[in-house]
């Protein structure tokens, strides 16, 4: 078992790889930052959603294959964008 | 038993925040969570978001692959951790570390509801209280749902993030894997976790 501990303020966020294959960790703590949780749950739902709908313009196209090998996405994020179910809870600490 | 409230379904593209519901858990902590079956993905959402507001425990599983009662397991195994009829100690004890952390949790669905073919990824997390200013997570884990930490106040983040149980993840631990972006790029995660198991 993982235990960790936690102090007033902290957010924990859970998701399934619906969000954290389009989502880095650390690009969900830059995409909250400063934000109030419940605006961070839709920030991340937000970016989520808007690269699901590039993926399904644009996954056939064989763009991506590219920031497979030399870096971030063009639109700046790190993984290429992946349509699946999602799930995303937030827990204001 | 218990009271605790599944999340399973939303409705498109907009499901999520459509179907969006709060919480107060009973250490008081407030709870935003939703779940959807994607952007031009597919019918089914095979993901389900059990909480448990009196115990301060969350559950969140995602369904693995094309199995037809994934859905079904992941409701099972997110019910039968909520339910108490696998206490929160031995779940972690049967799933964490395991590479086929997955697969286990379709036994461990089947276990209460005859043959089911479906596994499911999850975390279970509960939320302790400590005296002062800290609480403490305990989380057990299987496959890759994520679970991070932020912490506004600190310059890097996020402060914790837990680490995939999937073939992908060991494959990147063991070095056969160089470079992060090939473990979210170059695998399909999922798959590996399926064609391990098979």
């Amino acid at each position: 078992m993982t235990q960790f501990f936690v102090k007033r303020g902290d957010i924990v966020y859970i998701y399934s790889d619906g969000i954290g294959d389009n989502l880095l960790p650390e690009e969900i703590s830059i995409i909250t930052r400063g934000q109030y949780y419940a605006d961070a749950f839709r920030a991340i739902i937000d970016t989520v959603t808007g690269r699901m709908l590039r993926y399904g313009l644009e996954s056939h196209s064989g763009q991506y294959h590219f920031s497979k090998i030399f870096g971030p996405c063009k639109d700046g994020f790190w993984q290429p964008p992946k349509a699946d179910n999602r799930s995303l809870v937030a827990i204001q600490i | 038993m218990c009271a605790f409230e599944i999340l399973t379904r939303g409705n498109g593209s907009s499901g999520l925040i459509a179907s969006l519901s709060q919480f107060t858990l009973a250490c008081g902590y407030t709870v935003l969570a939703g779940t959807d079956r994607g952007v031009g993905y597919s019918d089914v959402n095979q993901d389900c978001i059990g909480i448990d507001v009196e115990n301060n425990r969350i559950v969140v599983a995602d369904g693995l692959g094309s199995d037809k009662d994934s859905e079904l397991a992941a409701k099972l195994a997110v019910e039968c951790i909520l339910k108490g009829q696998k206490s929160f100690h031995e779940v972690q004890k049967e799933f964490c570390g395991l590479i086929n952390g997955a697969d286990r949790t379709g036994t461990l669905a089947n276990g209460f509801s005859g043959q089911i073919e479906g596994d499911t990824c999850l975390i279970a997390l509960e939320i302790q209280e400590i005296m002062g200013q800290f609480k403490k997570l305990s989380i057990a884990q299987a496959g890759d749902v994520k679970l991070i930490v932020v912490r506004p106040s600190v310059i890097y983040n996020p402060i914790f993030t837990t680490v995939d149980q999937t073939v992908a993840q060991e494959a990147y631990d063991s070095g056969e894997i160089k470079d992060k972006r090939q473990y979210y790029c170059s695998f399909s995660k999922a798959d590996s976790n399926v064609h391990f198991l098979n």
